[in-house]
């Protein structure tokens, strides 16, 4: 199964959840347009996760007030800085046409190079090859987003995309639903993104029983079919993550229903997903 | 305190300009290049580590928001510095220690709230080691923002100003760093950016011809500071500076050469036509330069009509194509230069700094990581000899390495 886990502030917990081998962590709630005292970041926490942890996917939530050329242009960074490790959850501040557009110019703008735009050809001192960066020339009700990025295609082709089952359109990866709403999430719904049902859980007290409780309930709507994994959500960070560690992990494991380690390829390989195909492929001029 | 001296025993304070394969345009072709790690983290960490072996206080990204393009698209001729800068940064937090951590990000084309919460984070992350350079952001970014043209130059500082305020106060509101807040950086040398640097800058990237120019320019800003109630040590001057180091005569000719050499005409002629929005590409580097071609149908190309009267002037009577490139390559970054030995190098920077100057550099390598690894190696122990350079660092925030105090 697909093991996600939510952190908050500055991501306390990552370290233990990749020595658990879980399959990413989720840097949620961003400020951003919201009244109140500065807040934590979700993609500047994700990206210092990057080199204080080596292979778990990092997802951060960001909110669609960000302009859609800075959000593809720091997406795509993390994603090549990393190697293939990034992954996004867009929240809608205004309304839904609004951040459908939104996510259309950034998926455009990941487009704007095609994979094999970067030459690095010394010898003819040609660094990129321009015929294979295009401008995007969206022009829409809410946005006019020229292009092109200006950074190349990242290595996933898109970061994973992260939506809850509301909000979820064609391109989403993963889908979210409460682990009470799974009917909602049948294959005939989700054919083919990656089903997640959200479990907040508390193991503060009554440790092993509540432990034990958890890893069933997982086990069963797993092996029922009506979710590919879980995302975590615990009540309270520093003490629930060493005890879900600890206590759940090794129940799924010895079920044979969790890895115990991290196999080849990139966040999106590992998921099991296919590598999106440029829309600008083929096109001729920029 | 006055604000014109360099007191005896004042350290230098030296950034590192972290561009992707070095601050030559050349770089990217250099045999150490190694090209397919230009965009990955662990190239910026080892280059960030080796910075911090040279104490240096900080390192810093620049930003730009637009892909750099000449006639029919992009400029494939050199090497691409684009990534986001506080991907960057926050990233390093996690895997450096001590050393400070800057980058450019635009007060134009982001919120406060975007800017508050994201280098508040930083840092958090990393400890106090966080420093914003405010940028408005160059005329090309317009496009990909969709907000119609971009904003002239008055309504970017202006706009400037009211984002920075607005950002000051919501850190004030937010938890505190060991530096209290990410020190505040500014370039700009107009009077707009004079006024800017006074009020807020705390360390301030500038160029300049010579040490008078670089005295009387650190001078007014201190006394501007002064005027609106800052002490004068709370601005920190530090010129681009790029080293060309080579211990004899003949190791610097050859070095020249070499790096001559990296550049190919056709990255000639691609720059070219980036700076005149002008098709270069199949004139000859020899022949005469083109200058009634480019002035025939300027007002076609809006983007650089207003520079006519700059561009008439740079080109001389008898520039050929390729004199004009080469002239033209040597003074475009406005950085200042020096060439020599460790020893040479060192008396260039410490005339600098005594000479009033400037507060120490904010430098460029040739190409990374060979030339700054040389820099480390030869020149920071020779620094460090003088009493010029700190020996280790003696806290582990950035605002402490520049010797700034807290925030009002």
């Amino acid at each position: 199964m697909i093991l996600g886990l939510r952190l908050d502030g500055l991501g306390d917990g990552a370290v233990l959840a990749e020595q658990a081998a879980l399959d990413f962590v989720l840097l949620g709630d961003p400020t951003n347009g919201v009244e109140g005292p500065v807040g934590a970041d979700p993609l500047s926490v994700a990206a210092f996760l990057m080199t204080t942890t080596q292979r778990i996917g990092l997802v951060a939530a960001i909110s669609d007030d960000w302009a859609p050329f800075n959000v593809a242009r720091a997406l795509a960074s993390f994603d090549l800085l990393s190697g293939g490790r990034c992954g996004w959850m867009p929240l809608t501040i205004g309304d839904a046409a609004r951040s459908a557009e939104h996510l259309d110019v950034v998926l455009k703008l990941f487009d704007s190079w095609e994979d094999a735009a970067l030459t690095y050809d010394k010898a003819a001192a040609v660094f990129a090859d321009r015929t294979k960066v295009h401008r995007i020339r969206h022009s829409g009700a809410f946005f006019t987003v020229d292009g092109p990025l200006n950074a190349p295609r990242p290595p996933q082709g898109w970061p994973v995309l992260i939506q809850p089952l509301a909000a979820a359109g064609e391109f989403a990866d993963i889908v979210l639903a409460g682990i009470d709403d799974l009917d909602q999430m049948s294959r005939e719904h989700v054919p083919t993104a990656v089903r997640l049902a959200e479990v907040p859980f508390d193991l503060g007290a009554d440790t092993a029983e509540r432990g034990a409780a958890l890893a069933e309930r997982m086990s069963i709507a797993y092996l029922e079919g009506r979710c590919d994994g879980f995302l975590l959500a615990p009540a309270n960070a520093g003490a629930d993550i060493p005890l879900l560690v600890d206590q759940v992990i090794p129940k799924l494991r010895a079920r044979g229903l969790a890895a115990s380690g991290y196999g080849d390829g990139d966040f999106r390989t590992r998921l099991g997903l296919a590598r999106p195909v440029n829309q600008f492929d083929g096109v001729v001029g920029p | 305190m006055t604000a014109d001296s360099a007191k005896p025993g004042d350290l230098l304070h030296l950034g590192f300009w972290m561009l992707t394969s070095g601050g030559h345009v050349g770089s990217w072709r250099h045999p150490a290049t190694q090209l397919d790690r230009l965009m990955s983290i662990d190239h910026y960490v080892e280059t960030a580590k080796l910075a911090a072996r040279g104490k240096f206080d900080m390192v810093f990204f620049e930003d730009t928001l637009a892909v750099r393009e000449r006639i029919g698209g992009v400029l494939g001729e050199v090497a691409i510095n684009s990534l986001d800068p506080l991907v960057q940064i926050a990233a390093l937090a996690g895997a450096t220690s001590d050393i400070g951590l800057a980058a450019s990000f635009s007060t134009t084309y982001h919120s406060p709230r975007v800017l508050a919460d994201k280098f508040a984070t930083i840092d958090q992350l990393s400890g106090g080691r966080a420093g914003w350079n405010m940028v408005t952001s160059g005329a090309a970014s317009g496009r990909n923002f969709g907000n119609g043209d971009h904003p002239e130059h008055a309504v970017r500082y202006s706009m400037a100003h009211e984002t920075v305020d607005a950002v000051r106060a919501l850190w004030a509101s937010g938890p505190r760093s060991p530096q209290i807040q990410p020190v505040l950086i500014q370039a700009g040398m107009s009077q707009w950016g004079l006024d800017f640097a006074s009020t807020y800058g705390e360390a301030i990237f500038a160029a300049f011809r010579d040490i008078e120019g670089g005295r009387a320019f650190r001078t007014n800003l201190r006394t501007m500071a002064m005027q609106k109630g800052r002490s004068p040590d709370a601005v920190k001057i530090l010129p681009g500076f790029m080293p060309f180091i080579g211990s004899t005569s003949a190791e610097v000719a050859d070095k020249r050469a070499f790096y001559r050499e990296l550049i190919r005409p056709n990255m000639v002629r691609g720059i070219l036509s980036e700076r005149f929005n002008f098709d270069f590409m199949d004139y000859d580097l020899n022949q005469p330069f083109p200058l009634d071609d480019i002035l025939d149908g300027l007002e076609d190309r809006p983007m650089i009509t207003s520079d006519r009267g700059r561009f008439v002037k740079e080109i001389q009577p008898g520039d050929t194509i390729a004199t004009y490139a080469e002239r033209m390559a040597s003074k475009v970054s406005g950085h200042l230069t020096c060439e020599g030995g460790p020893e040479e190098i060192a008396d260039f920077m410490q005339a600098w700094l005594q000479g009033g100057a400037c507060d120490g550099f904010i430098m460029q390598a040739l190409q990374i990581p060979v030339e700054l690894e040389l820099f480390v190696d030869q020149v920071v122990p020779v620094l460090q000899r003088r009493g010029l350079h700190r020996r280790d660092y003696s806290g582990s925030t950035l605002r402490g390495h520049l010797g700034l105090e807290a925030p009002r």
